[in-house]
């Protein structure tokens, strides 16, 4: 089974504001809020910070897509979305906003169980993904800098490459930087004795 | 014959000089003249029909007006003969008026008086003939043309009526049903025309009443409106269905949130009473109850919604073998095989396999429902034509009961169902699936038993 969740749920309707509440618990989660309205649920997102939101589209003030999708520029949250309606528009609408789940009512305890397993295990897969590539533009970033500030001690010092990376990391030491802080100090030193140019 | 034709008059004289005369006056009024100087001569002739008048001089040199006056009733029976007599002679101008002539003139014949004579005889023959095409148009009318006097006898009724006619088993001369009895009595009273709609057997007509006051006749017009009416109610009928579909669409979909409700109730109600089990019986039938009836809303909205097609070519064979794969859990317990029996060659169709699956699916889910605990289903499969068209043929059959003819008809109807657990919808979205593709779907007749299902779908582009 999945580990417990803390689930924040959002519906129109008591009846199935009620089911929520009452059989969660019994697939072992936990409802940390219950709302009756989009904005409602966005509010409960903002303090709680749920592990997993699940949410009506239809509701009266913000609709659960809305909803979705301002949570989700605030923190990112896996959503699934538990729907009477299936149009187009919706479908479209949910593919953008990050659902991780569309299901049509009626639904049953027994259809939610492996859809919160596989939204979750979506949902970190998504994140870890995310993270990676985040880490591999700033590695990619840092690999530039560090070329250049290479680039300007092998000018300016008139030294080979590896000469010129053996003094970077030797300055990384001496200051107890990290490679890409000396890098850029360098080349912020070359900068400011740089002449004016184009007065 | 036109009405505008020449008219023909046939002067009987034996004096050439007044037949000179005669033939210069009638000349001048526009009449063709055709001469005969004596009875021999005048009754020597086959063109009859042409002849609108005859002017005959009482006394010829082969005899009298009055000996030749029968024959010549009789020869040309629609021409007026104008007897030419001398003034003392009007005693036997009365005895040839008695047989059938239609005027006599005095000799000296005075011009102005045979031009008044001769010109009211030519309208009335240009009448008789307008009256007579006329009356040739309603003949030849395909539409049924009546008339009925006032008593609602038949006077007239034109070949067309027979059909009208053997309806209601009567003739020309007999007196039409008391019903239309009645309204030829009314428009003959208001004087206005008046319309009225009858079937006659399998055929609709309008019939136009129009009464002819002063003749105390009704002209019947009949107008066969089968293939309008037929349009008409298919065109209703075919709004009737999109309002109906459109309707169930909304209501399936509109249900999704009380069939939530419902089910939401249910659930947790099964745990409020998990320590009671006869109600927890009566939860699970409410369930099974819920269920059915949400699967009965999923065909609605299945057989309702449009079609979008996804073709794509794909082996016929693969998709009904995936089709029979997802039944498993219809057998019931019972020990069906699948017998296939293919031609040499490519199966390849280029249909949505999807679409075409769910029809394999409803039909062999039927066939698996009457099936015997122990048998077999068989799939035949053969290239066609349709409309002109390659195609495949694919015949499914099972070893139940067999179709009636009631059945093989009504089985495509939607909602005709013969399960106690079916929503009747199976075979008719099958059939709008097939349709869809631009192919057939029937019950085979003259199987010597169980029911065979014959699909067959153009190859399409593959």
């Amino acid at each position: 089974m999945t580990r417990s969740l803390r689930i924040s749920v959002a519906d129109d309707e008591l009846d199935m504001r009620d089911f929520f509440e009452k059989m969660l618990p019994r697939l072992g989660h936990q409802v940390i809020s219950v709302a009756e309205t989009g904005r409602e649920l966005v509010e409960h997102c903002r303090s709680l910070r749920p592990d997993l939101v699940i949410t009506d589209i239809k509701m009266p003030d913000m609709d659960g897509l809305e909803a979705a999708a301002a949570i989700y520029n605030e923190t990112p949250v896996p959503v699934i979305v538990v729907s009477a309606f299936h149009d187009p528009e919706f479908i479209q609408r949910a593919e953008l906003d990050h659902v991780l789940a569309y299901l049509l009512k009626p639904i049953k305890l027994a259809d939610l169980e492996p859809s919160i397993a596989l939204a979750l295990r979506r949902f970190e897969q998504f994140q870890a993904l995310h993270k990676e590539a985040a880490d591999l533009r700033q590695a990619l970033a840092d690999r530039k800098i560090v070329e250049q500030a290479k680039g300007m001690l092998m000018k300016v010092a008139n030294v080979d490459e590896k000469e010129a990376f053996r003094r970077l990391q030797s300055l990384a030491a001496d200051k107890n930087q990290k490679l890409i802080e000396a890098a850029r100090m360098i080349l912020a030193v070359e900068k400011a004795l740089q002449p004016v140019q184009g007065r | 014959m036109t009405a505008d034709e020449p008219l023909f008059v046939l002067v009987v004289e034996d004096d050439a000089d007044t037949r000179g005369n005669l033939r210069d006056i009638l000349e001048l009024d526009g009449f063709r003249v055709v001469e005969a100087g004596t009875i021999a001569e005048a009754l020597d002739r086959d063109d009859w029909k042409r002849i609108a008048a005859v002017i005959l001089d009482r006394k010829l040199p082969d005899g009298i007006a009055e000996d030749v006056l029968p024959r010549l009733k009789q020869l040309a029976p629609d021409a007026p003969v104008i007897i030419v007599t001398a003034v003392r002679e009007l005693e036997c101008a009365i005895q040839c008026l008695r047989l059938g002539a239609a005027d006599f003139l005095a000799k000296p014949i005075n011009a102005d008086v045979l031009r008044a004579r001769i010109a009211n005889i030519g309208e009335r023959v240009r009448a008789e003939r307008q009256i007579h095409i006329l009356a040739r148009m309603q003949q030849e009318s395909p539409n049924p043309v009546l008339r009925i006097d006032s008593a609602g006898t038949i006077l007239y009724a034109n070949p067309a009526s027979q059909s009208l006619l053997d309806f209601w088993q009567c003739q020309a001369g007999q007196r039409l049903l008391p019903v239309h009895c009645e309204i030829v009595q009314s428009v003959l009273q208001s004087g206005n025309r008046r319309d009225l709609e009858i079937e006659c057997g399998n055929r609709s007509f309008l019939m136009k009443f129009a009464p002819v006051v002063e003749l105390a006749y009704v002209n019947l017009y009949g107008h066969d409106i089968t293939e309008l009416r037929n349009a008409e109610k298919k065109a209703l009928q075919t709004e009737r269905l999109a309002a109906i579909g459109q309707m169930m669409a909304g209501l399936a979909h509109e249900s999704r949130n009380a069939l939530q409700r419902s089910q939401a109730c249910l659930e947790m109600l099964e745990v409020e009473v998990a320590d009671q089990p006869v109600a927890l019986d009566l939860v699970a039938r409410a369930q099974h109850a819920q269920d059915h009836l949400q699967h009965l809303y999923e065909e609605v909205r299945g057989y309702a919604a449009p079609i979008n097609l996804n073709q794509q070519p794909c082996s016929a064979a693969d998709v009904w073998r995936e089709s029979w794969n997802h039944l498993a859990s219809a057998l019931n317990g019972k020990q069906i095989r699948l017998r296939e029996e293919i031609p040499e060659g490519s199966l390849t169709c280029n249909v949505d396999s999807f679409a075409i699956g769910q029809v394999f699916r409803n039909i062999l889910e039927n066939a698996l429902a009457v099936s015997p605990s122990h048998g077999k289903i068989l799939i035949r499969c053969a290239a066609d034509e349709l409309e002109g068209r390659p195609a495949l043929r694919i015949e499914v059959r099972d070893q139940g009961p067999g179709l009636s003819a009631e059945q093989k008809q009504r089985i495509f109807d939607p909602f005709y169902t013969t399960k106690t657990q079916g929503t009747g919808l199976g075979m008719a979205i099958a059939r709008r699936i097939v349709e869809a593709h631009g192919g057939r779907i029937a019950a085979s007749d003259n199987i010597p038993s169980g029911a065979e299902i014959v699909v067959t779908l153009p190859r399409g582009e593959t």
